[in-house]
């Protein structure tokens, strides 16, 4: 039988779950509902959390967690326990000793604020606590965000839309801003008013399409579609956006998604697979168009693989798209020929599912062995030996990876110490292979 | 992900006409149903009007971001309320005319559902269910302390609407907000439905077909009759799927 699950009303304006207990806990941890909002299981009546007395009577289950978690915090009715016993010791035998207790007591509430501060800021940079002082909304942010994009984050950003737009033109706020606002644009419709598409693709990503909104994706796929069937046969292989776009490394994607400049998406091509895929979806009926539906499954397949995230076990795609797809799949060198069954490819189409084993070959060895033994490296060497330094047609660079395969191969094989050595000096790789 | 809704209306054995209305649709993603006010001539043009404005003004608008929703909500809903304001205004036998108003517009994972009267919508998830509507009625109004405890000794009917479409210039919407997960069914439904059967047995009649959504409707429907079918019932299914 599925666990009891809890229904959260906040603001009576959207709800929270289906949730478990435990994760209703954590939801308030994450600031997500108040005391005031309601709760509701299976078919019994909403109750506000600070209504203890239906609480106790209806769940009263809840009312534990309310107590420890919700009462004990901002706002508590509830009498505190108390701290220290100064003010219980009888006058006659501290009065003397007043000054050093109070000097003792200001040490340990100093150490203890220390340790607190450490905790809530372990894991930012002073520049971050810096500005989250400097600024609150920017600090509400933050804690709003928590672990994943959350409706309270983004009808924060909402309500601060004027203001971080405005932050957004001056230098210094821009960079701390920016993670936040390429979270909201690329969950809806990948702009941001105020802030120019170039801006929101941010230097790193450069052979990327510049506009990734989801307006710019709609033209991309309606001006397309004479060219789809040809594309998906593995007869020609134009030179445009989408289909650079379908064909996409989708490992070489998320070997760079270590950037503290993105937040969610991963990084600028996760959220450029992300609106194309939104807005293929709102310009075509994937039950109309095989074609598009094609699209669809290889754009929801590349995404879950940069997520890493469960796809399933079958591509639902054909020609070329089924072939990459398998080749980025596949976890044994054997295997890799069966990818390549279709004998129909165009020359270009065949030159590029040829790189792409290639690498892939590369990648398989380095997933497998830790130390690579010399057959390995020889592999290797005979693998990276044709791989580009950078890809003719999805402009991707290979430099930081084949810098890594040569650097391997002349250091004999220890891959962990090579990984070690590259995360030292801050490569821009997240050797996941 | 991807949303499948069915729906169908019927008139009960009781009632003379039916005054509820319903649209559904899977490819836009949007659920309509309205209940024309009981005892009131005009309940069925009500009805009808709320769902075809709606509708209409949905099917015009070339796409919705989320933020957009809740103004796009509150503008349709506005207008639909005047135009049955003024519609009832201009022909002496219709005047008075109201109606209830569930709908819920589906826009990317999020499902909004726009709320007025008391047809309900309720969610569905791995055996439980929850009423995620809020009926406007006195009874509520009171229990909450919205309305003083006398209106209830004043007015005969605890049942009676404090909100609908075409009772007051001024429309008061429910806006609700809800993240979508595999698995859940959305049930939008007139309180013919609530008012002949139970919450627990809607709930088990749910969980009997959850792989036969197509006919849950109907099923609902057949209950409400079997159990005296007094009013319209109409009922809406949303099922969200796997893609």
């Amino acid at each position: 039988m599925a666990d009891k699950l809890y229904l959260i009303r906040v603001d009576m304006e959207r709800f929270i779950g289906p949730a478990t207990l435990r994760e209703v806990r954590d939801a308030y941890r994450r600031m997500e509902f108040g005391l005031q909002d309601e709760i509701a299981s299976s078919n019994k009546p909403w109750v506000a959390f600070d209504d203890l007395e239906r609480i106790n009577r209806i769940y009263p289950e809840l009312a534990n967690l309310i107590k420890k978690e919700m009462l004990s915090g901002w706002g508590s009715t509830e009498p505190e326990s108390k701290v220290g016993s100064q003010s219980e010791s009888p006058e006659s035998k501290v009065r003397k000793s007043k000054g050093l207790f109070l000097k003792l007591g200001f040490v340990i509430m100093g150490v203890l604020l220390a340790g607190v501060l450490e905790l809530l800021f372990k894991d930012y940079k002073w520049q971050d606590i810096s500005h989250m002082v400097q600024d609150t909304a920017y600090a509400r942010a933050i804690f709003y965000f928590g672990d994943k994009y959350n409706a309270k984050f983004e009808s924060h950003m909402d309500r601060n839309q004027k203001s971080i737009s405005k932050s957004l033109k001056k230098r210094g706020k821009a960079a701390y801003w920016l993670p936040y606002v390429r979270a909201v644009a690329f969950s809806r419709d990948g702009t941001w008013k105020g802030v120019s598409q170039k801006k929101l693709r941010g230097k790193d990503a450069a052979n990327a399409p510049q506009d990734c909104s989801l307006a710019a994706w709609k033209n991309r796929w309606s001006n397309s579609q004479d060219k789809w069937k040809p594309f998906l046969d593995g007869k020609i292989l134009p030179s445009e956006d989408w289909a650079r776009l379908l064909v996409w490394d989708e490992n070489w994607v998320k070997q760079r998604t270590i950037n503290d400049q993105w937040k969610w998406p991963l990084n600028y091509y996760a959220a450029c697979m992300r609106m194309a895929r939104k807005a293929l979806r709102k310009t075509v009926k994937l039950e109309d168009s095989i074609e598009a539906k094609i699209f669809d499954s290889r754009l929801k397949w590349a995404i879950s693989f940069v997520n890493d995230e469960e796809y399933g076990n079958e591509f639902e795609m054909f020609g070329g798209l089924w072939s990459l797809s398998c080749i980025e799949s596949t976890v044994d060198s054997e295997e890799i020929n069966k990818c390549l069954e279709n004998k129909g490819f165009s020359k270009s189409w065949k030159d590029l599912l040829d790189r792409r084993v290639k690498l892939r070959r590369a990648r398989i060895i380095l997933a497998n062995y830790s130390k690579l033994s010399e057959s390995n490296l020889k592999n290797l060497k005979s693998s990276i030996e044709k791989i580009v330094l950078k890809d003719p047609f999805i402009k991707f660079d290979y430099r930081e990876e084949l810098k890594f395969f040569q650097l391997l191969i002349q250091r004999g094989g220890d891959q962990e110490s090579l990984e070690k050595m590259f995360r030292e000096k801050k490569a821009p790789l997240k050797f996941e292979y | 992900m991807r949303i499948v809704v069915y729906g169908n209306t019927n008139i009960g054995r009781v009632r003379k006409n039916n005054q509820d209305s319903i649209y559904v649709s899977s490819e836009h993603g949007l659920v309509v149903v309205a209940d024309g006010i009981g005892g009131r001539k005009g309940g069925e043009i009500a009805s009808s009007m709320a769902v075809n404005g709606m509708k209409n003004a949905y099917l015009s608008c070339e796409s919705l971001r989320h933020e957009e929703v809740s103004p796009f909500l509150i503008k349709s809903i506005d207008s639909v309320n005047k135009a049955i304001i003024n519609h009832g205004k201009n022909n002496a036998d219709l005047e008075g005319m109201a109606t209830t108003l569930n709908c819920i517009l589906y826009v990317g994972e999020k499902a909004y559902i726009c709320h007025l009267g008391d047809s309900r919508t309720y969610l569905y998830y791995q055996g439980q269910m929850w009423q995620l509507t809020f009926d406007h009625n006195i009874e509520n109004y009171v229990e909450r302390g919205w309305l003083p405890d006398e209106t209830l000794m004043n007015n005969p009917k605890p049942g009676a609407l404090v909100r609908a479409l075409g009772l007051a210039e001024e429309c008061d919407v429910d806006i609700y907000e809800i993240n979508l997960r595999p698995g859940e069914i959305l049930l939008t439904c007139s309180d013919g439905l609530t008012g002949m059967v139970s919450d627990h047995e809607i709930r088990k009649m749910i969980r009997a077909n959850t792989s036969q959504l197509h006919k849950l409707p109907n099923i609902l429907i057949e209950a409400a009759n079997r159990n005296g079918g007094v009013d319209n019932i109409t009922v809406a299914i949303s099922g969200v799927l796997k893609d």
